[in-house]
């Protein structure tokens, strides 16, 4: 995609997961995987009679939030009603915060700063807000062909922060550089964890410059944002070729079919018809609560990132890119106080781990790797039980299987060849099949590569390299002596 | 809603007192208009009405509006002296539209608030006038928000029709509701519409504040302001229901204290042809006790045989 084309902005819904309880009532938070429309109150299911009550432990965790994304701190929390009917809104309408006519959200004119390919950049956070979760609507197969839906309270009701960014991003890849630093950060907070499916969703307003802005609503998770603005991307450069004009219009992401689908156009124009929520009274926030809540902040990710650079003297792209993930960070430091050689275990994270987990397209947390198993695995290539190139191998099955590094090796004999005898019994066989190869290596540096790449196929990558090396250049001395 | 129980108490010869704004707890009471309403007690006379508000009142935490004091015990305050209080009677509260019988009924208590040891003065509360539109726009804009529940999904009547939800939520709603409802509903969507939200619901909050600044004015200088509580005589049932603005007028002594969120009383005051005549009184916020104890002095003193003829509707 090219940089100039794009203009994204994002606003994120991250669940405030941490809380015990919704944001207006006494109900668990922890909702998920329950039989449906068992976690409910009257509040929560809006019942007639019922009113809300401000969780106060969220507004802290708000605060918190609005403090790591560098944003002004609002002294005061007032709730506003966001009015609209939707089937997944208990009251038709939703408690919010409002940036206007007497309404402020906790926290404005933020920015996070992410790395991308060409140097640091500055994403701007427009506002962050409190607001409750709407029902969970469960669609039979994909949302466009669903013959009816069936509604699940249980998640109506839960703390949300909405966190908005001005139009700052110009890729599919720097707004999913952006939710993952995003997520790290209330995940260092421990407010929030994207581990939870629907923890943390977001809508993208994406349009070609020149073009109207089309909003895609409905993302359930960050991993899927990269796609949707890839195929949106794809949709708007298509229509624009053929000369037709993309409309403003509202888009829903079908995550079965990977598209974006029209919704009706008449929700383009929405007025939500806010105003002061009337059942809630303004919170005052002084200074003193404030300090309260602000004090022994946990550590975030650009403080971490520079103590895994003096600490453990890794690389500063290495530091990066493993704070990018707080558990990825995590794995780090638990391997760390295993295994010394610390550089190994970030380079071992940042290469074959982290290839295998994208082309898997899984987190770590979803992955059976655990620190004491890539040790175990590091371990038995310095101690030469196994080479490096198995490694690569076996880390594979480690992840999908969780098996132990030593039954892995023993299960499939992978143990490493460093019998001279046995090496010289494959190299051998293999310079009787490639005479012509031979010849060349006699003299091309190059061809000796390819007679080790063959005993080293030959043995099932399990020779050793350096004695490996030393023996074919030894065999080739002793041909090249012979013939003179 | 929120006029509900002072007037009708007026209309029907009986005492109907509203509270300060959250000395009585909203939870459980289906919302019309949540910034105005508030639950008061309606009896046969000012001592009943004290021991039912002992008992409905205190703080909820499950109502955030909820006063979080004890004011102290209503029905024990009403025996106390009364002295020095100093009435304010309200010009607002005689002005055009109102009926001169029930002006001369309501004169005839305060001439018996004076025979107990009250002085009284004239005072003029100018904003009183945009009362009635402020109170109707906030009211109706609240109760569009709070009724937009009724969607037939989770409880209560749903329209017999199998469609997609915008359908099924739009004839539920129209078949649901009665006429008034979706006047109510539409006229406050429209004011909370943007575009009118400058010019109809900020501006209805403006004029509260600065209905509630007149009484706070006024408080400083009175103890209690009196008038009536309707300005007309109690009408036929079904008289006034189709012409709304006739019918909203009506409440132009009521909801005054609904946007201030005063405590007051309404208590029968004498019988025109033999229809009910009500006197207001209201305090300072959650000066309910001395309102309280006030109207029951003056209660004994007016010393009522009421027994209206009943009037049946055509
Ligand atoms: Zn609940």
């Amino acid at each position: 995609m090219s940089e100039t084309e794009l203009v994204i902005g994002l606003e994120c819904h991250v669940q405030l997961s941490a809380l015990k309880t919704k944001l207006f009532c006494s109900c668990s938070a922890d909702y998920r995987e329950l039989e449906p429309n068992t976690v409910v109150c009257p509040t929560c299911l809006g019942l007639p009679g019922s009113l809300p009550v401000v969780n106060r432990e969220a507004i802290n965790l708000g605060l918190k939030v609005a403090k790591a994304l560098n944003c002004e701190i609002s002294d005061k929390i007032i709730f506003f009603r966001k009015n609209y009917y939707y089937p997944d809104m208990p009251k038709n309408f939703q408690i919010s915060q409002y940036d206007r006519v007497g309404g402020i959200p906790l926290g404005r004119d933020g920015y996070i700063n992410i790395k991308t390919d060409s140097g640091v950049r500055t994403v701007r956070i427009r506002r962050i807000h409190l607001e409750e979760d709407p029902a969970k609507i469960v669609y039979i197969g994909s949302i466009s062909t669903s013959p009816y839906s069936l509604i699940d309270y249980n998640r109506a009701g839960v703390a949300l922060l909405e966190i908005v960014t001005e139009p700052d991003l110009t890729s599919d890849e720097e707004a999913h550089m952006f939710l993952k630093k995003l997520r790290s950060i209330v995940e260092h907070l421990g407010v929030s964890d994207g581990n939870l499916p629907g923890a943390m969703r977001c809508d993208v307003n994406i349009s070609l410059r020149g073009g109207k802005r089309v909003e895609i609503k409905n993302i359930s998770s960050f991993k899927e944002v990269k796609k949707a603005i890839k195929y949106e991307f794809l949709r708007q450069k298509q229509l624009l070729k053929r000369g037709v004009t993309v409309e403003q219009e509202t888009r829903h992401w079908d995550e079965i079919r990977k598209i974006t689908v029209s919704m009706r156009s008449k929700e383009t124009e929405q007025d939500y018809r806010y105003f002061p929520e009337p059942d809630l009274v303004p919170i005052h926030i002084p200074v003193e609560w404030l300090n309260k809540v602000l004090v022994n902040l946990p550590e975030l990710p650009e403080a971490r990132k520079t103590r895994l650079i003096t600490q453990y003297g890794l690389p500063a792209h290495d530091a990066e890119v493993l704070t990018n993930s707080k558990a990825l960070a995590d794995f780090f430091e638990e391997a760390a106080k295993l295994y010394k050689n610390y550089k190994n275990i970030s380079n071992w994270m940042m290469g074959d781990l982290l290839r295998n987990l994208n082309e898997l397209d899984i987190e770590i947390s979803e992955s059976k790797i655990t620190p004491e198993l890539l040790v175990s695995m590091l371990k038995l290539i310095d101690e030469g039980v196994i080479s490096g190139k198995l490694g690569k191998i076996i880390i594979r099955e480690i992840i999908q299987t969780g098996k132990d590094p030593k039954t892995l090796v023993e299960e499939k004999k992978l143990i490493k060849i460093s019998s001279e005898e046995t090496l010289n019994l494959y190299i051998n066989q293999v310079f009787q099949e490639y005479p012509g190869a031979v010849k060349d290596a006699l003299k091309d540096e190059k061809a000796i590569h390819y007679l080790i790449g063959q005993v080293m196929k030959k043995t099932g990558g399990r020779a050793d390299p350096d004695l490996l090396n030393n023996l074919v250049r030894k065999k080739l001395s002793e041909i090249s002596s012979s013939i003179l | 809603m929120a006029v509900g129980v002072r007037q009708p108490a007026s209309f029907c010869g009986v005492v109907g007192f509203k509270p300060s704004y959250g000395l009585v707890s909203r939870y459980g009471l289906i919302a019309y208009a949540c910034s105005l309403d508030q639950i008061g007690p309606i009896g046969k006379n000012v001592r009943d009405v004290a021991m039912l508000f002992d008992v409905i009142k205190g703080y909820d935490k499950h109502d955030s509006t909820s006063l979080n004091f004890d004011i102290g015990s209503a029905s024990s305050h009403l025996f106390n002296e009364i002295k020095d209080i100093h009435i304010g009677v309200v010009k607002e509260f005689f002005g055009e539209g109102t009926d001169t019988r029930v002006e001369s009924s309501v004169w005839n208590a305060i001439k018996k608030l004076e025979s107990i040891g009250c002085k009284y003065d004239f005072i003029s509360l100018p904003y009183l006038e945009y009362a009635i539109p402020a109170y109707y726009i906030i009211a109706m804009s609240e109760a569009s928000s709070n009724l937009a529940r009724y969607d037939g999904v989770r409880y209560g009547y749903r329209a017999d029709l199998e469609s997609d939800w915008n359908d099924v939520f739009s004839k539920t709603r129209q078949e649901g509701f009665g006429l008034e409802v979706k006047r109510r509903i539409l006229l406050g969507t429209f004011a909370l519409t943007a575009g009118y939200f400058d010019q109809y619901y900020l501006k209805a909050l403006k004029v509260r504040k600065l209905i509630q600044e007149d009484f706070k004015k006024a408080f400083k200088k009175y103890d209690i302001l009196v008038g009536p509580t309707s300005p007309i005589l109690p009408f036929k049932l079904g008289e006034k229901i189709s012409n709304p603005l006739e019918m909203y007028r009506i409440d132009v002594d009521t909801v005054p204290v609904n946007l201030a969120g005063l405590p007051a009383i309404s208590i029968p005051c004498g019988l025109v042809s033999g229809l009910p005549v009500g006197i207001q009184l209201i305090a300072d916020f959650t000066e309910d006790l001395k309102l309280l104890n006030l109207a029951y002095k003056l209660e004994c003193e007016l010393n009522l045989k009421l027994k209206p003829d009943i009037v049946a509707g055509d």
